[in-house]
């Protein structure tokens, strides 16, 4: 058997395995052949190496998940609600404008039930965009509901408020173009307000 | 046709984490926990088995009110979502605030998530959005922070991949003995790679020794992550 201090340095095999074609290629195919030991070592290096490309992994502070179990734990845990999507019809008057030169947009969408609108402010230069809007609802019986506004970017849920029929909300959010602002209606029934920006 | 009274209808069938029942209510879930089991004994047997769940099992329990899954889907990506913090250069307390957010975000996001395969992705994406505003709501300026983070557009596969084969290949480590984990650690993850005569120093084993013990620990690594895949 090979004494320990004739193989291969690991950061050798290690550049090997990262690139095949390096220089000292031949002659540590050649060492591999013959030595078991190396080839183990190779074996962990492959198996290590997707693992390996991370730039940065740090542990996370056991205080830190424990904060979280007690936070989370505090929160009834998610559940699929029964919703019904209302979607865009011809009797939707969809709305996009840009108010000023602070590149405020404006959104809305009317439906038979009532209306929603915002003015969607992107931050100066860094920092969160500001969603100022108003529901106003047809039902004179829901003008005292709690309403509830879900901030959503695909599968992501951004933020999530309560509001009710002709209330101010605000919302200040990082978004990415393609968010979404929902409506849930005690009915179940879901107004979606799509990005004016976004596709 | 006459109604199926065998077996009754909701019926118990033992959860396979063996840690309370679940109970199949019309097309959905629920998971009952038995009245008399210490919580935090079962969460241990739990945690020896949990490798075996997918992500997208843990996910679909935590949407069913299971705790014990909501904990196990933590811990497997605590680091992750971490480390991916700390990446950008914020500092410990400002990741502190980004890893709270984003298992707020993910446990009111749930019922959204389409694709619980692609939960390493997910998270990543909700630190770094997380993180761009933690540190400018601090006004503070960060070198790695930009408005690039905000887009999920613009995060690599390829830090996706290494990210979830760290995460998977340390899951495996933390069920090997700790010797073992150390030295595996030193030889194959160190970015630092360090030389046999460091490596020999920081385990207290012979040069000589290192070649078998590695060799052993690395067996019972990849067995392990052969029963999880
Ligand atoms: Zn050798």
């Amino acid at each position: 058997m090979t004494p320990a201090h004739r193989h291969p340095a690991p950061d050798a095999w290690r550049r090997w395995v990262e690139d095949p074609s390096a220089p000292e290629a031949a002659e540590l195919e050649a060492h591999l052949a013959r030595c078991e030991s190396c080839r183990a070592l190779v074996d962990g290096l492959r198996l290590a190496a997707p693992a390996r490309r991370v730039a940065h992994w740090e542990e996370a502070p056991e205080d830190l998940v424990r904060a979280v179990f007690a936070r989370t734990a505090e929160r009834a845990p998610a559940r699929p609600a029964r919703t019904r999507p209302v979607p865009y019809e011809p009797l939707d008057i969809r709305g996009a404008a840009i108010a000023g030169d602070t590149g405020t947009r404006i959104a809305s969408r009317s439906l038979e039930g009532g209306e929603i609108g915002v003015f969607v402010t992107p931050p100066a230069a860094e920092g969160t965009w500001k969603i100022r809007g108003k529901v106003w609802l047809r039902d004179e019986a829901l003008a005292d509901t709690e309403l509830r506004l879900v901030l959503a970017q695909g599968e992501h849920v951004l933020a999530s408020t309560t509001t009710r029929s002709g209330q101010d909300f605000v919302l200040e959010e990082v978004l990415a173009p393609g968010w979404q602002l929902e409506l849930h209606l005690p009915t179940g029934d879901v107004w979606t307000l799509e990005d004016p920006e976004g596709e | 046709m006459a109604p199926d009274r065998d077996p009754p209808w909701p019926r118990r069938v033992p959860d396979p984490l063996g840690h309370s029942w679940a109970v199949p209510v019309g097309s959905s879930t629920i998971f009952v926990r038995p009245p008399d089991s210490d919580r935090e004994e079962r969460f241990a047997r739990i945690l020896a088995a949990a490798d075996r769940f997918s992500d997208a099992d843990l996910l679909g329990r935590c949407g069913a009110g299971d705790e014990d899954a909501w904990r196990l889907l933590v811990r497997r990506y605590q680091n992750l979502v971490y480390s991916t913090a700390r990446e950008v250069g914020l500092d410990g307390d400002e990741a502190a605030d980004v890893f709270q957010e984003v298992w707020l975000e993910l446990q009111r996001s749930i019922p959204r998530i389409r694709h619980p395969e692609a939960i390493p992705r997910w998270l990543i994406v909700a630190t770094r959005r997380l993180s761009y505003k933690v540190a400018t709501r601090r006004r503070r300026l960060v070198p790695g922070i930009s408005r690039d983070l905000v887009d999920p557009g613009t995060l690599p596969d390829a830090e996706i991949e290494a990210k979830t084969a760290r995460a998977r290949i340390e899951a495996a480590l933390s069920r090997l003995d700790g010797k073992c984990a150390r030295l595996l650690r030193l030889l194959f993850l160190d970015p630092a790679n360090p030389a046999y005569e460091e490596i020999s120093r920081r385990t207290g084993l012979a040069i000589g020794s290192i070649g078998p013990i590695r060799s052993r620990c690395l067996n019972r690594l990849r067995k392990i992550l052969e029963e999880n895949s």
